[in-house]
């Protein structure tokens, strides 16, 4: 389940819960904010794993600590820290959490090249990946470009690329499956959505679609099909609506 | 001014970055420029075998860097054209032996002193490549019409663009018109799709080549060659002209054909115009 107000997002993972901030830029406001979410609803966070995303807001080892007690006294676990300040990601280890976005496997670097935007929520990446780049971010990703054979997309959230999609594509990283791929030209050598993996057909070389597509879990399998087939199933645009 | 340092790399081996390296320099020392050629394959070079020059090597790059020799007891001038010049590779040592500063550093100079220096990429992605990018202000991507080969090109852009070296132009090398006419090569057009970069020029596949090679008299020399034509049009071009792409499916012309002829090559067929045997 996903709750949103001004400056914190509180989205369900199947790791636990995700706290993502935006535009946030003092530390005090982070604490004061968590401490109104524990207080309000103390029992929707007993027992849970939290990871921060906290974006580029530098984070001092006392201050996570703070957070880090904070979490405790309402009965939940500060697990990790998602950063792209280094300093927040040495605080965390420091004080023997995750730092980074954890999946799977140990992550390569992040590839963060001169277009990029990112505010809270979603990645905007406005330029063609080439083979051997490496993008993931905690929120989803949009791509302004192709996404060539050999590079790789790894979202939390949903993945939009506006261009062709030769590479390979994870989506709902830290489990939402309910998330989607889409592309104008859907031609990946790979497909994941949460836990799902999808290849396409053998023998289909460069594969041309006709028409934007859009990949998405359904019944434990990941489909693919046109934008309009997609849109027209009544369950999905719902979901479109409440978000 | 000084001189243009320009990059020949490839990602992928054997695509012809040593082969366009030396057809190149020769076709732009033939054309009157000052030429540097830097080999930058440390532990496998070639450029000299290909050149010709291979015979008179005394000193190399690492003997310079590391304080042996003076860049000028190094350089070798080629044979045919004083104003070519070759700084040779070590092939004792590997490329953990040149820094990309040091590099850089040693193309500073030879650019004070020529036209352009151009310089041959190791294959791979590792210190050799970086180091042979290091002093360059523009690369040249070679890369063949096949997939693995557009896939290694694609990476080292990539690369390319981390490193701040932007624009790199892309020559596209060994097509074969009748494979690509068939739908079992690439075309020109598929390749750009995927690596989407300024087109410098494309070289068909020619026997001339390996000929050249073997002999040390590299095919851009050779007016009979298809392959020495598509490199003396890019030589063109490097020096800002505009000439238009060669067309691929070219038969020589009636009139290329009767003078051959005339010349007494009966058959019409290519002859061979250098004089120089091959080498045993």
């Amino acid at each position: 389940m996903i709750t949103m107000n001004d400056r914190i997002t509180i989205k369900g993972t199947k790791k636990g819960l995700l706290f993502a901030t935006r535009d946030m830029s003092d530390v005090a406001v982070l604490i004061n904010e968590m401490t109104t979410r524990f207080e309000s609803t103390p029992a929707f966070f007993r027992g849970a794993q939290i990871t921060l995303a906290t974006g580029d807001l530098v984070l001092e080892e006392s201050e996570l600590s703070r957070i880090k007690e904070l979490c405790e006294r309402h009965g939940a676990s500060l697990a990790g820290v998602i950063s792209t300040d280094e300093m927040s990601r040495g605080a965390a280890r420091n004080l023997g959490l995750q730092s980074e976005l954890r999946i799977e496997r140990p992550l390569p670097h992040t590839h963060n090249g001169d277009g990029d935007e990112e505010s809270g929520e979603a990645l905007l990446v406005r330029r063609t990946l080439r083979s051997g780049q490496l993008v993931e971010f905690a929120g989803s990703v949009t791509v302004i470009g192709d996404v060539n054979p050999g590079a790789e997309i790894i979202a939390g959230g949903d993945i939009v690329v506006w261009g062709m999609l030769r590479g390979s594509a994870h989506a709902g990283a830290l489990g939402d499956e309910r998330v989607v791929i889409c592309a104008l030209q859907m031609a990946p050598t790979l497909l994941r959505i949460g836990s799902r993996i999808g290849r396409p057909p053998e023998g289909q070389g460069i594969r041309r679609a006709p028409t934007p597509e859009v990949a998405w879990v359904d019944a434990d399998q990941i489909l693919v099909d046109a934008w309009d087939v997609w849109a027209r199933q009544d369950r999905n645009r719902t979901r479109i609506l409440q978000r | 001014m000084p001189g243009r340092v320009i990059t020949v790399t490839s990602g992928k081996g054997g695509v012809g970055k040593t082969t366009t390296t030396a057809n190149l320099g020769m076709g732009l020392a033939a054309s009157g420029s000052k030429i540097a050629l830097v080999d930058a394959d440390i532990g496998l070079r070639n450029l000299d075998v290909v050149i010709g020059l291979e015979n008179r090597i005394v000193y190399d790059i690492c003997d310079v860097i590391e304080g042996r020799a003076r860049l000028r007891q190094a350089l070798i001038k080629d044979k045919r054209f004083p104003d070519l010049c070759l700084l040779p590779a070590a092939q004792t040592r590997d490329k953990s032996a040149v820094k990309p500063q040091e590099m850089g550093a040693l193309c500073q100079q030879l650019a004070s002193e020529f036209d352009f220096v151009l310089v041959d990429c190791p294959a791979g992605i590792e210190q050799g490549f970086r180091s042979a990018i290091a002093g360059a202000n523009e690369v040249v991507i070679v890369t063949t019409p096949e997939v693995s080969a557009v896939r290694d090109a694609d990476r080292i852009i990539g690369l390319l663009e981390a490193a701040e070296k932007h624009n790199p132009k892309l020559i596209i090398n060994r097509i074969r018109p009748e494979m690509v006419k068939r739908g079992d090569m690439m075309s020109v057009e598929d390749v750009l799709e995927i690596l989407a970069v300024d087109l410098l020029g494309i070289v068909p596949d020619d026997e001339a080549i390996v000929v050249a090679t073997n002999r040390g008299e590299p095919a851009v020399l050779d007016q009979d060659s298809r392959a020495g034509q598509a490199f003396r049009n890019i030589v063109r071009r490097m020096k800002g002209e505009a000439v238009p792409l060669m067309n691929m499916d070219e038969q020589p012309g009636f009139f290329v054909r009767l003078s051959r002829w005339l010349r007494g090559d009966s058959n019409g067929r290519v002859s061979r115009r250098s004089a120089s045997k091959v080498r045993s």
